[in-house]
């Protein structure tokens, strides 16, 4: 009994979901720190 | 005389400000992300290399290393969501609205993980996708759950004003997740009862409870390091809106004092 298509399929929306989690808090805070930039405030506590 | 430091509770608290969480948190975010990275790598060797074959389940056994910890992550950031909440009524606590509301996305996507692979384990051991269970079903409404609350929490254009609603909701919201977990004793479920957290032991082989522990602990680690990530976006995005409204009330002065 192998059945690992099921296995592959698990595992890759696995990676997908927390690949697009850390791009999500990235390109979040990325804009959150650009916006902060252009209303002349700079950002606090350092860059991730 | 020398100064002995106030380490009470309430002294404590204060350290827990929006600006010292930056600074803190800032020093604290290479460490968590790259713990996380290295004991998911060695849980996923564990989990797809060492580890053995179920005798009855043959591969497939394998979808477990990463079903569990999302379920465990699932009923975890939802129970952080709810202490938040705790500290958002009781104490009213700067942060403790800003970590509830980066943990609910975060939560959502752990908790619909636990369900496609639940559905990709059970079509090949059950014989379905799908079926209206306690424990399933219990879940799909904790999935329900963190929609409502971010939906709820985007009703609002002022988060300092969601944030008793939203806290008054995920509280309410929290008596699911006991029903979640004892689900599987209190009503007759076809998925399976509890395996690792029993009064008995686990009882699963330690050939694969290790691997799946390892695994556990990646996904937690990995989820502190997303909430503080996201903690520290919605400090700045609040930093931006108080920015924004500041600027459109000096300019309407501006206009009012100039006509």
């Amino acid at each position: 009994m192998s059945h690992m298509g099921f296995v592959v399929a698990a595992y890759s929306a696995t990676a997908l979901i927390v690949v697009g989690l850390i791009a999500w808090v990235r390109l979040d805070g990325a804009a959150q720190r650009q916006a902060l930039e252009e209303l002349g405030d700079r950002p606090r506590g350092g860059r991730d | 005389m020398r100064r002995v430091p106030d380490r009470s509770p309430r002294n404590m608290l204060q350290f827990a400000n929006p600006t010292r969480f930056m600074t803190f948190s800032a020093r604290l975010q290479p460490w968590l992300w790259g713990s996380a990275a290295l004991v998911l790598a060695v849980g996923l060797y564990f989990a797809l290399v060492a580890s053995p074959v179920d005798y009855q389940q043959g591969q497939t056994v394998r979808i477990m290393y990463v079903h569990v910890p999302a379920a465990w992550l699932a009923m975890f950031c939802y129970t952080t969501i709810a202490i938040s909440s705790l500290g958002t009524l009781v104490w009213r606590h700067p942060l403790a609205d800003v970590s509830a509301r980066a943990a609910a996305p975060i939560g959502a996507a752990f908790t619909f993980l636990a369900l496609l692979t639940g559905s990709l384990w059970g079509k090949p051991m059950w014989g379905t996708w799908w079926v209206w269970d306690a424990r399933l079903t219990s879940v799909l409404v904790l999935f329900l759950l963190y929609l409502g609350l971010m939906a709820l929490w985007r009703a609002f254009d002022d988060p300092a004003r969601a944030a008793r609603p939203g806290a008054i909701l995920a509280l309410v919201g929290f008596i699911n997740v006991p029903i979640i977990k004892f689900s599987v004793d209190w009503w007759n479920t076809l998925h399976q009862p509890a395996s690792v957290f029993r009064l008995d032991g686990p009882t699963i082989d330690m050939s694969m409870l290790v691997p799946l522990l390892i695994m556990a602990l990646g996904f937690t680690l990995l989820f502190l390091a997303l909430h503080v990530a996201a903690m520290r976006n919605e400090i700045m995005r609040r930093r931006v809106r108080a920015l924004r409204v500041r600027t459109a009330s000096q300019l309407s002065l501006a206009e009012a004092t100039a006509s």
